[in-house]
């Protein structure tokens, strides 16, 4: 089957980080993602995310964190739109010591269209009040999906995502960088509901003098649309 | 916390995406797949090598919709995109030419641009395609092909993406040869929630 070489690919693509997988952290996250269009130009999403830490699935630190979004889109062309949003996220749940952080977003993309294939050049600005800082962060994100069974994506069919991902982070006394290389398969049940299921590795701690942070993230995502 | 307390806070988690998940039934219409040259119908595949002799690409679809089925053959052809049509005997139903907007006569393309910017204030045409169905078609296409439209009925299929007050959207228009509008569509895309 096509989709299975897909798959294939989408491994082959991260394969190449493997080799740091000995001191790296793994994460599987699962989303939920519900957006509705309130009109043309104006259109809004919730979503909610876990990171559960994959080698300490068995004991209470196993979420690292939960995190709940909500954020708006207002369409200045069919291909260009800007919106911002704000984000909770609960550090470490599960234990005695928590931590929490409240973000801000602010975000413009441009999606060029050829056929079903669809490529987006994502900005996104972030403050983070955190409960231990404060953090400012500068995203880029460059995504490409297309389907894998004929030009159109039709219910019932399969697609591929791939994307990367800059991001920069500074504050008055730090500054790293970071590196997100994104290889998934979605499965569209139909034009309201899909599944995604992602593999992403992360370098981390770019410019700070340390050695990189290397994370395995492996993401389950439902989207449902209104 | 004891490892127990984390169950019902994960449960709660996933019985919300199971929930949501169960009820995502696969709901199959149009559903358009790539094939292979060996089946699509022998008569449409004559055809094809009959008119489109030493093309540079060419690629084979299946549409199905449940009740009907077609073929569709996307030809590289002398410069130009080409997109044939076949029923599922391999009858000649439609073929459409992807061309540019400064290849429609003078007359005719200020009446098209007229009926646009009569509906929007900004547009940006995105794609056009010259077509031609006639029931003659088997008889006619050598005189499409040949760039011969005099006695041919044509429409040109415009897609737009366009705006005014009350829409903004990617539109699909098509016009007869005499600058008619005879159909518009608003082209529904699938979210971008994920690439967001």
């Amino acid at each position: 089957m096509q989709y299975i070489r897909y798959g294939m690919v989408v491994i082959a693509i991260l394969i190449p980080f493997s080799g740091v997988s000995q001191q790296a952290e793994f994460i599987w996250e699962p989303e939920f993602s519900y957006s509705w269009k309130h009109s043309d130009r104006l259109a809004f999403n919730s979503k909610t995310t876990l990171f559960n830490s994959i080698q300490n699935l068995d004991n209470s630190s196993s979420i690292e964190h939960i995190e709940t979004a909500f954020s708006f889109a207002y369409n200045l062309t069919v291909r260009m739109k800007a919106g911002g949003g704000y984000l909770y996220r609960l550090t470490t749940p599960l234990e005695n010591e928590q931590g929490y952080e409240h973000r801000l977003m602010q975000q413009a993309a441009f999606v060029s269209f050829i056929g079903d294939r669809r490529l987006s050049h994502r900005f996104r600005t972030e403050q983070r009040f955190r409960s231990s800082s404060y953090v400012n962060r500068w995203r880029y994100r460059l995504s490409y999906d297309f389907p894998l069974e004929g030009e159109r994506l039709d219910p019932g069919e399969w697609y591929m995502i791939l994307s990367n991902e800059l991001l920069s982070s500074f504050n008055s006394d730090n500054f790293e960088g970071e590196n997100r290389i994104n290889a998934g398969m979605g499965w569209l049940f139909n034009s309201k509901r899909k599944l995604e299921i992602n593999l992403e590795y992360r370098a981390q701690d770019f410019f700070t003098g340390d050695a990189l942070g290397h994370v395995f993230l492996i993401a389950t995502s439902f989207y449902l649309n209104r | 916390m004891k490892p127990g307390k984390k169950t019902p806070f994960i449960s709660l988690f996933f019985s919300v995406l199971f929930s949501v998940s169960v009820q995502a039934q696969i709901d199959k219409q149009e559903v358009e797949k790539s094939i292979k040259q060996d089946e699509i119908p022998s008569k449409a595949l004559k055809i094809i090598e009959e008119y489109f002799e030493e093309y540079e690409d060419i690629e084979f679809f299946k549409e199905t919709d449940g009740e009907t089925t077609t073929f569709e053959v996307k030809i590289d052809w002398q410069g130009y995109t080409y997109s044939v049509e076949f029923d599922e005997t391999g009858v000649l139903l439609d073929i459409e030419q992807l061309i540019d907007i400064s290849e429609i006569d003078n007359e005719l393309r200020m009446a098209i641009l007229q009926k646009i910017e009569d509906q929007y204030t900004k547009y940006e045409i995105t794609r056009i395609q010259r077509q031609y169905s006639d029931g003659e078609l088997d008889e006619k296409i050598e005189d499409f092909l040949e760039g011969d439209f005099d006695d041919l009925n044509l429409r040109y299929e415009l897609e737009i993406d366009a705006q005014n007050r009350k829409e903004l959207g990617s539109f699909e228009l098509l016009f007869d040869d005499n600058g008619t509008l005879l159909q518009k569509r608003k082209i529904i895309r699938r979210s971008i929630d994920n690439i967001w």
